[in-house]
């Protein structure tokens, strides 16, 4: 069965350890792809085929809504759907995300397994994938 | 007086490190607090809030949102009171894993 990839943008390691674990449980073939920075997320996007971005809004010295600004011109990047991860959840800050097609905002923390898995699956993109 | 927690087994490998992990981060939050280095400890809070009750650890979230709203007020005595609590809620707590 070919690999499934998934790439997540967090700069908490915490984070990104939960959501190895999440997979890994959730089906052995997802590859969770792992970048702290957006110039690192991008560089792997120019190198591997994702299904499916998960993405922080408040990096160390950056914000990930410069991730999806970025998206709007890169035809290649721009077709992976994303899903915003983020501690804040200000009706602003959710309708600009939303302005950028993103497929759902989750707010951290994520409230354990079963939940989070619903959620994702209520992503089209994401129940092909599992 | 300690108190016991059960998460599903899902958590545990994950929690015993995310705790160790945020008892040495407290140490340094307390040195920035004394430091006054209050920017540095509402990052950090931020990450905790976000985190905490992803691991099956609710209160730990709640804490350091508090936290985190305190050192962003920039509240000295009650940036304290909360590092104080968070260090006796770590130091409580015991958490064991079921099916």
């Amino acid at each position: 069965m070919a690999e499934k990839r998934i790439l997540i943008i967090d700069d908490d390691p915490d984070i990104r350890n939960y959501f190895a674990k999440f997979f890994r449980v959730l089906d052995s073939n997802i590859k969770l792809h792992e970048a702290s920075t957006l110039v690192s997320a991008v560089d792997l996007l120019e190198r591997e085929s994702v299904s499916l971005i998960l993405l922080d809004l408040r990096l160390e010295y950056e914000m990930g809504v410069e991730f999806l600004k970025f998206r709007e011109d890169m035809a290649k990047i721009k077709k992976i759907p994303v899903v915003v991860i983020s501690a804040h959840s200000e009706e602003e800050m959710v309708r600009e995300c939303l302005q950028y097609g993103i497929k759902d905002f989750i707010k951290k923390p994520f409230e354990g397994f079963e939940q989070l898995k619903k959620r994702l699956e209520k992503i089209s993109s994401f129940s092909r994938l599992t | 007086m300690s108190k016991t927690i059960e998460l599903p087994k899902f958590y545990e490998d994950l929690t015993p490190p995310y705790l160790n992990k945020r008892k040495d981060e407290l140490k340094l939050l307390h040195t920035c607090f004394v430091e006054g280095n209050v920017d540095h400890i509402q990052k950090v809070a931020h990450k905790i809030a976000g985190s905490g009750g992803s691991y099956g650890l609710p209160e730990i979230s709640r804490l350091g949102k508090e936290i985190e709203l305190a050192a962003e007020k920039n509240n000295p005595q009650e940036l304290k009171e909360l590092l104080d609590t968070f260090t006796d809620y770590l130091e409580s707590i015991e958490v064991v894993y079921k099916d």
